[in-house]
């Protein structure tokens, strides 16, 4: 893992990593990297929060995916 | 400033438009349990003198059920069919540890295990690919054996009741799917509860009215580890591009989705008052015993070679409990 930048927000999700700029919220930020965010749950620094939160320099972004698949078994 | 929640000052984790309700990580849990608790009333679900069987994979829906109903205090345990499918991470080891993980927690509840390459030699992909059923994908094999050994199991151990973590995504996804293709027959049957027929256990669905993004918010709040990766013969599912086409729907129009399959569940009412389904007259299987709509054996049974079949009268899954972990 490469050293987070304190200037920018480290987003992170899976194995696909991006730097953003700070002081939008996680919607705004999700919405910019043309993910929807009917799709994602977002932690900031580990704590789970309403994708109206702002993101501040050196804040890490993680989006947990929400959506499974498979069968309809029962 | 972050969005607060409805019920005190303290930063929301979840905000659900449809509801138009932001809760912080106190109230919403408290909120799903609530209004499970209100689906299995309104739906006449089961009652506490029912005898609960969850069907658990590992995933967040399975396990934020089973943790939702043992809150409650109904009578329930879990149980977990091990499928052997690998895809380069032991997805179904991970899947087990989880199950096996949760069930240690809660020593008040039986985790039931059975494994179907231990007990009936091959995978489900193994037997997929031997078979012309399992053509390409596992999937339509993978959901025989399901069925089929949910019910056989929750039959044999006495459980009237077999639950499953289906949230509103799956059953929409599904609703989609089935008035695409005008299945009118998987239309008249889609619902919260399948009632129990001769042979078949009730299914429920107790969290058929809550977002895939609310089940998982409920896990990760109630610190409930599941597994984070998709079936890997999920990608590429068409319910999983159904569920994404929906999401930009209720993106542009909250609480979309929700209306879609409340309106379903209320039409259905009326448009299926009279719908009488053809009446096919069940018959044992002549190796299992299980309900089969022809003379002779089941399709599960026919699935199996000729040496594997009296095995599956006698498959009984193993309890798993803190301290006694199974060898399967």
């Amino acid at each position: 893992m490469t050293e987070q930048s304190q200037t920018h927000v480290l987003v992170t999700l899976r194995k696909q990593r991006w730097e953003v700029e700070p002081g939008k919220t996680a919607r705004q930020i999700m919405e910019d990297l043309g993910l929807n965010p009917e799709n994602y749950l977002t932690m900031i620094n580990g704590q789970l929060v309403d994708d109206s939160t702002r993101l501040k320099p050196g804040d890490h972004l993680k989006l947990v995916a929400v959506i499974s698949g498979g069968s309809y078994a029962a | 400033m972050p969005r607060k929640c409805r019920k005190c000052d303290r930063p929301a984790v979840i905000n659900m438009r449809q509801h138009k309700l932001a809760l912080c990580a106190d109230h919403f849990p408290e909120w799903i349990v609530n209004q499970t608790e209100r689906f299995i009333k309104k739906y006449r679900m089961f009652t506490r003198d029912d005898r609960v069987l969850v069907a658990v994979s590992g995933g967040k829906d399975s396990l934020a059920l089973w943790d939702v109903l043992l809150q409650l205090g109904y009578q329930v345990d879990g149980l977990y069919l091990g499928l052997g499918i690998d895809g380069g991470f032991g997805y179904s080891d991970e899947s087990r540890e989880m199950c096996e993980a949760f069930a240690a927690q809660h020593p008040e509840t039986t985790l039931h295990i059975l494994d179907i390459p231990a007990t009936y030699g091959e995978s489900i992909p193994e037997m997929a690919a031997r078979t012309r059923r399992g053509k390409g994908k596992p999937c339509s094999v993978c959901g025989l054996v399901k069925r089929h050994e949910m019910n056989r199991i929750a039959h044999d151990l006495g459980y009237n009741v077999l639950a499953t973590g289906h949230n509103l995504d799956d059953e929409v996804a599904v609703l989609f799917q089935n008035t695409l293709n005008w299945q009118v027959g998987y239309l008249a049957r889609q619902a919260p509860v399948l009632p129990e027929g001769e042979g078949f256990a009730r299914k429920v669905k107790p969290f058929c009215r809550f977002y895939e993004r609310e089940t998982a918010t409920y896990a990760i709040v109630r610190g409930i580890d599941y597994v984070y990766d998709e079936c890997p013969y999920a990608e590429g599912a068409t319910t999983i591009y159904y569920k994404e086409l929906l999401n930009k729907l209720e993106a542009d129009k909250p609480g979309a989705k929700l209306h879609f399959y409340l309106a379903f569940l209320k039409a259905r009412e009326e448009l299926f008052a009279h719908w009488r389904e053809e009446k096919v007259e069940l018959h044992p299987c002549e190796n299992c015993g299980q309900p089969t709509s022809a003379p002779g054996l089941c399709t599960f049974c026919r699935l199996l070679p000729e040496e594997v079949r009296p095995k599956v009268k006698l498959a009984q899954p193993l309890a798993f409990h803190l301290n006694a972990v199974p060898n399967a």
